[in-house]
């Protein structure tokens, strides 16, 4: 028992002298949580509205539409002027200002919180109709584009903020512009990049990665990618992501994920693209870049789809004279107006031809004259003339010095295709092998 | 046994040191919150406004009128866009005209200082129930807040729109209010008993719900919506409004699978034959589609439109309750209730509701906030 109480007694002792009164921790932060949540609203405002407050924003809604470009300027006192252009607002450049603010919600969030036309339409649960859906595309679920108008602020620096989309979490970026940036004129650069990259003739693209592989690319003038492994299945390894162009190229909305021909190797992942103006082609952001051409122009050239117009004002050398001559002699011969020649693919004959047109008064003369194409590189193509024409060129043919010249010049040689553009390359110039100065150009129909 | 009490005493002493150690009371150290400025900031894009919403509703009513959206406010599960601010200025000016001010008059300041609510929340969109394929236009919760949705909607030149949209659904909310502060009297829960539809109340023909009493589809859905339903369209609609649902609370319906067809999407309240006896085929016609004539002895009939020769026969009205009656009925136990328990007097209420909505000046209203100094 004396054990026990002594036992007892040591126990209360040591209790009571470690027994501390402090009840606090130690302090990890210099402030408390609100101080620093209003630290970093404070932060984020200035940040927005630093160096005139311009950016431009990507901004993404769900993943079956495009991107879309608007220019954002924040003003100190709340307001914030949007300026963008795109179907939704009748394809045309418009601004409208309307409040803004950091608020803490979820974190430092950037609220804009009285509606503006030109951008809360995304964020408009009322269905939106497409101007260029059919009717029974209209869609009223309630939940119309997906688009978010309040945005949790996740890291920033002076030319970046990284925004996250606090309803539907799609990740937009803010990228700084210059205070002096004129809002119509970045989105007509904008624009011009679209032109730049998508002609709706050219239907498909070829994104061909580091180690050559190539998938074929469609659908990219709707902002929305479909590709799949040329080597693969055009079905069954099909796969879509949407992008956005900017002034500078494209950015998908989340990585996209090409399936490989090889069944169970790793997809590709492609996220962003640079524009190349040296050669008109989309390379990508990245240490083995992949790219994205137009088929090749020898492709393009003789694909039956296509139709390529003598653009006799930038053609050079022989081919030019000789356009001139023909249209000299008819006019002398016949008195029609000389009006064009066309390369194009005759179905009912199976065979390329070159197709021209006159007129006189309100009639108009045509005529085929046929050749086959060989391709012997990706940008050659040779011609051969089989003396085959349909009974409308019957007569120039014969009686029009000229176009035999023409046709003579067209076969002497092979002819090197060269565009300023290999994504899009609407023109092209044909350039003799035998002679450089001998150039016709040709525009996509 | 001297050293065991020597050592029980000192286990206790120690044990009662231990108890006895205390910790003080920590002082209140500063607010862990920043200091931030609640004044309205003069070069701010909406000082004007924000001014005038802190005259005319938050120093004389404690009520914040939110036109800046706050998600967090809002059923996060819809998708809501905020109001435009040009709508919220008119919806602004125009709430204080035709409710507030309203209120001011026949019940004093006190009145709404006391029972109004104390947030207004302005909602650009509707806010769609996909399930149901229906839409809220108002809410309101715990009596505290009305949310007004399809603010953006506002066409200020249309006062029914107007009423539909916001007004009504004010006065609405605001019923709510009231009757969660001092109970809907029993007499009105047993008017209509046993003729709300939680459930199918959307899909029903307004007309036909008329016939039973029951002044809207929205009423038809619990009996506490018919309370705010009856306060909420006697005090906004107009005399031909009301005259027309009278007119189709007076008739008899029925649909094509029968007077009480479920599925039905419309109802009829005409036969091509009289009593319907078509042999196999029974033939209605809408109420626009008839026309009242007479025959040559003076005699009214009715006949189609588009066939004059053809006579149309009215639905005899077999749900077994008087419309009309039951919702003037309604109106008066309404009446009663704003007397006995508010002191208000509903008809003078409606009167000057109706007397502003058709008289209001839209560039008046808004010159007060515009001349905000």
């Amino acid at each position: 028992m004396k054990r026990f109480l002594y036992i007892a007694t040591m126990l209360a002792a040591v209790a009571t002298a470690t027994t501390s009164c402090k009840s606090e921790v130690e302090d990890i932060f210099d402030s408390s949580a609100a101080e620093r949540t209003q630290q970093a609203m404070d932060e984020y405002t200035a940040a927005l509205t630093a160096n005139g407050g311009k950016w431009v924003l990507e901004y993404f809604t769900n993943s079956g539409e495009p991107g879309y470009v608007y220019v954002f300027t924040f003003h100190e006192n709340g307001s914030v002027t949007i300026s963008g252009k795109n179907k939704w607002i009748g394809n045309a450049f418009k601004s409208e200002t309307s409040a803004w603010e950091v608020i803490s919600d979820n974190g430092p969030v950037l609220t804009l919180n009285t509606y503006n036309t030109i951008f809360h339409l995304f964020a408009n649960p009322d269905n939106v109709i497409d101007p260029e859906a059919s009717s029974d595309e209209i869609d009223e679920t309630g939940y119309g584009h997906y688009g978010d108008y309040e945005f949790m602020l996740m890291e920033a620096n002076d030319q970046v903020i990284r925004l996250k989309g606090k309803k539907w979490g799609v990740t937009h970026y803010l990228r700084h512009l210059d205070s002096e940036t004129d809002d119509a004129a970045y989105i007509a650069q904008v624009d011009d990049m679209k032109a730049k990259l998508f002609n709706a003739k050219f239907k498909t693209l070829i994104l061909t990665d580091a180690t050559g592989e190539r998938f074929v690319l469609s659908d990219g003038i709707k902002g929305v990618f479909s590709g799949y492994p040329e080597a693969g299945d055009a079905i069954t390894q099909v796969s879509s992501a949407n992008f956005i162009v900017t002034a500078t190229g494209i950015r998908f909305m989340n990585s996209f994920e090409l399936m490989r021909a090889k069944v169970g190797a790793d997809p590709l992942e492609v996220k962003e693209f640079t524009y190349n103006a040296e050669d008109g082609s989309l390379v990508e952001v990245s240490e083995t870049p992949t790219i994205i051409t137009a088929p090749s122009f020898s492709t393009l050239f003789t694909d039956q789809t296509l139709s390529w117009k003598v653009d006799n004002t930038t053609s050079t050398g022989q081919p030019a004279t000789l356009y001139t001559a023909v249209a000299d002699e008819i006019k002398a011969e016949l008195k029609e107006t000389f009006r064009q020649f066309v390369f194009t693919y005759d179905k009912t004959v199976g065979k390329g031809s070159l197709s021209f047109q006159s007129s006189y008064r309100n009639k108009t003369y045509k005529g085929n004259i046929y050749f086959t194409a060989e391709t012997p590189a990706d940008n050659e193509v040779k011609f051969t003339f089989d003396g085959t024409y349909d009974s409308g060129a019957k007569y120039y043919y014969e009686n029009i010095a000229a176009l035999k010249q023409l046709v003579e010049l067209l076969q002497s040689t092979t002819w090197t295709l060269q565009s300023a553009s290999r994504i899009a390359p609407a023109t092209m110039q044909l350039v003799s092998q035998a002679n450089a100065g001998d150039v016709l150009v040709v525009n996509v129909q | 046994m001297k050293t065991m009490k020597y050592l029980s005493s000192l286990a206790v002493a120690a044990i009662a040191l231990l108890g006895a150690t205390s910790c003080s009371e920590d002082e209140l150290g500063p607010t862990i919150f920043p200091d931030v400025a609640d004044e309205l900031d003069p070069n701010s894009y909406t000082y004007k406004f924000d001014k005038w919403l802190k005259e005319s509703y938050l120093t004389p009513y404690n009520l914040d009128f939110r036109y800046k959206m706050q998600d967090v406010g809002t059923d996060m599960n819809y998708n809501l866009v905020p109001a435009t601010y040009d709508k919220a200025v008119d919806l602004a000016v125009l709430t204080k005209y035709l409710w507030f001010d309203v209120y001011d008059k026949l019940a004093g300041e006190e009145f709404l200082k006391s029972y109004g609510p104390r947030i207004i929340h302005l909602i650009g969109s509707p806010a769609f129930q996909p399930q149901t394929g229906t839409m809220v236009l108002g809410l309101a919760e715990g009596g505290i807040k009305v949310s007004l949705f399809r603010v953006n909607e506002l066409d200020n030149t249309n006062f029914a729109m107007m009423n539909n949209f916001y007004f009504k659904t004010m006065h609405h909310e605001f019923a709510h209010i009231l009757h969660q502060t001092k109970t809907i009297p029993t007499d009105f829960s047993q008017i209509s008993n046993g003729k709300y539809d939680d459930n199918n109340w959307q899909d029903q023909w307004e007309p036909r719900i008329n016939s039973l009493g029951i002044v809207t589809n929205y009423g038809s859905s619990q009996m506490r919506e018919d309370f705010a339903e009856t306060i909420a369209n006697y005090i906004t609609l107009t005399d031909e409004q009301w005259e027309s649902i009278y007119k189709y609370a007076a008739r008899g319906w029925e649909a094509p699978g029968g007077v009480d067809d479920a599925d039905a999407s419309v109802y009829f309240c005409w036969y091509y034959y009289k009593d319907n006896d078509a042999a196999n085929e029974k033939s209605y016609a809408t109420d626009d589609q008839v026309v009242e004539g007479t025959d040559d002895k003076g005699n009214v009939t009715y006949s189609l439109r588009n066939s004059p020769s053809t006579v149309v026969y009215p639905v005899p009205d077999k749900d077994g309750v008087d419309g009309v009656a039951t919702l003037k009925l309604k109106i008066n136990v309404c009446r009663t209730w704003f007397k006995d328990e508010w002191g208000l007097d509903l008809d003078a209420l409606r009167e000057e509701v109706q007397k502003r909505q058709k008289s209001y000046d839209m560039e008046a209203l808004r010159k007060q906030v515009d001349e905000v100094e």
